[in-house]
């Protein structure tokens, strides 16, 4: 029974209400409308249970529903993605076989290349021998006469020497002191036995260690 | 049968009571173990063949460029110059090769030789090298030369050690050198699939064109040479004419 048509005024009448109509107007009636709820408190109860139930039910579904929509499109992916793997595969596969076809060049440009490093490392493994004999030869002056010479193979070497002249001596001596002349080649010079016999002729030995 | 409805009616009790979280708390241990056993599982799988894909698009990539740069790859030029390596440093210890190289720079520095003396005790022969010991004669300026011509002799020589005895009349000096000869038996060096094409740098060209220029002879016919295979290649490079195989015949 609409309690406003009746023309008494709302604000004399509310206080009067009883509880369960005003919790009537909260479920959702019109503000200006009042209503006469007759139904026990207890199927009121009830309604509002089973309400909260098919909402809680509701969402657990559509939660579920998610779940399951995201476990197919997880599978639909990786489906897609088996063929793409597949497809990758097949391109690695292709590539290998044509390479592998030019094993032969590959191999080839290898074996040039290890080879050389071998020769580069085998190379002027002996230039400080021939360097050492090579320059004592040059600055040996020429009235000096070479009685003997031997070169080691770390580079030392040991040299006779006859000379009737202090001078020539020293001019050798001076000779492979000098850096310039000696190409920096040498580190030290030893004079090992110096004599000189009834003739007047010089003997010595020079033992020459190289840097 | 009265225990039974007894139990039933304390589920339906239990369900009145608990009906509000039963459901949510059921949907929501579904959810967790679809998350925990399905969906992370798939993401990491996914994730994984993603990379795995990424990483074979590379590899495939990668390996197509090397096989076009090794299509680009001079084949007769490659040829050639193993031909001349080969020549330099020999696959195998060959003594008579060895012995004419040395006597053309004997002969090329006007030197006389005297004696050769192969040794091939433990102590001197060991693998890759072996010693020869001549024994020349001549002016000193002449085993200068030889000195610097054996450094472009077509073959790996080393002088191990020099003795230089001088004769008493005339500028006359015996040398007595011992010459160390290379070879290094490891024919094909195989690279690996993923390895990069081997690259010749400057430095090793400008070694190969020093090379080139040590030797001499070489076949004309390289185009002939790159059809052959490595081995074929190699007894090429290395042989010397020693006469016929069966001289009585």
């Amino acid at each position: 029974m609409d309690i406003n048509k009746q023309g008494l005024a709302s604000a004399k009448l509310k206080p009067k209400l009883a509880p369960e109509m005003i919790a009537g107007n909260k479920q959702g009636l019109p503000a200006n409308k009042m209503s006469i709820n007759l139904l026990p408190p207890e199927m009121l109860y009830q309604r509002h249970q089973s309400f909260k139930l098919s909402v809680v039910n509701k969402l657990s579904i559509a939660s579920l529903l998610v779940m399951v929509f995201f476990t197919s499109a997880a599978l639909a992916m990786k489906v897609s993605q088996k063929s793409e793997l597949q497809k990758s595969q097949n391109d690695v596969v292709l590539a290998e076989n044509k390479v592998s076809g030019l094993k032969i060049k590959e191999s080839q440009l290898l074996t040039l290349k290890e080879r050389l490093k071998s020769i580069k490392s085998l190379m002027g493994g002996d230039s400080k021998r021939k360097a050492v004999f090579n320059m004592i030869v040059l600055l040996t002056p020429e009235n000096l006469q070479v009685i003997d010479a031997s070169v080691d193979k770390n580079g030392y070497m040991t040299i006779g020497f006859n000379s009737t002249s202090v001078s020539a001596i020293e001019a050798l001596i001076q000779n492979l002191g000098d850096k310039e002349k000696n190409s920096n080649l040498i580190a030290r010079v030893e004079l090992d036995g110096l004599s000189m016999d009834k003739a007047r002729i010089f003997r010595f030995n020079l033992r020459i260690v190289p840097k | 049968m009265s225990k039974n409805s007894e139990s039933l009616e304390k589920l339906r009790v239990f369900y009145q009571k608990y009906k509000l979280i039963i459901w949510p708390i059921a949907s929501g241990v579904a959810c967790l173990i679809i998350i925990i056993f399905v969906l992370v599982p798939q993401l990491a799988e996914y994730l994984g063949a993603k990379k795995q894909i990424v990483d074979l698009q590379k590899r495939s990539d990668s390996l197509e460029a090397k096989a076009e740069e090794l299509e680009q790859i001079d084949d007769v030029s490659v040829k050639h110059n193993l031909q001349i390596a080969f020549t330099v440093l020999p696959a195998s210890p060959d003594i008579p090769q060895v012995m004419t190289v040395i006597q053309d720079v004997i002969n090329k520095s006007g030197l006389s030789l005297k004696n050769t003396n192969y040794s091939t005790s433990v102590s001197t022969f060991t693998k890759g090298d072996f010693e020869l010991t001549i024994s020349v004669l001549g002016s000193l300026s002449s085993v200068r030369n030889f000195l610097i011509n054996l450094k472009e002799a077509p073959l790996i020589l080393q002088v191990e050690a020099i003795k230089a005895r001088f004769q008493r009349e005339g500028s006359m000096v015996e040398v007595e050198i011992p010459i160390r000869a290379f070879y290094e038996s490891n024919l094909n060096a195989i690279g690996a699939l993923d390895q990069p094409v081997p690259k010749i740098s400057d430095e090793e060209e400008q070694l190969m064109s020093s090379l080139a220029a040590r030797v001499p002879f070489l076949p004309n016919n390289i185009e002939e040479m790159a059809g052959l295979s490595d081995a074929e290649q190699e007894s090429s490079a290395s042989s010397v004419p020693l006469g016929k195989i069966d001289p009585f015949n």
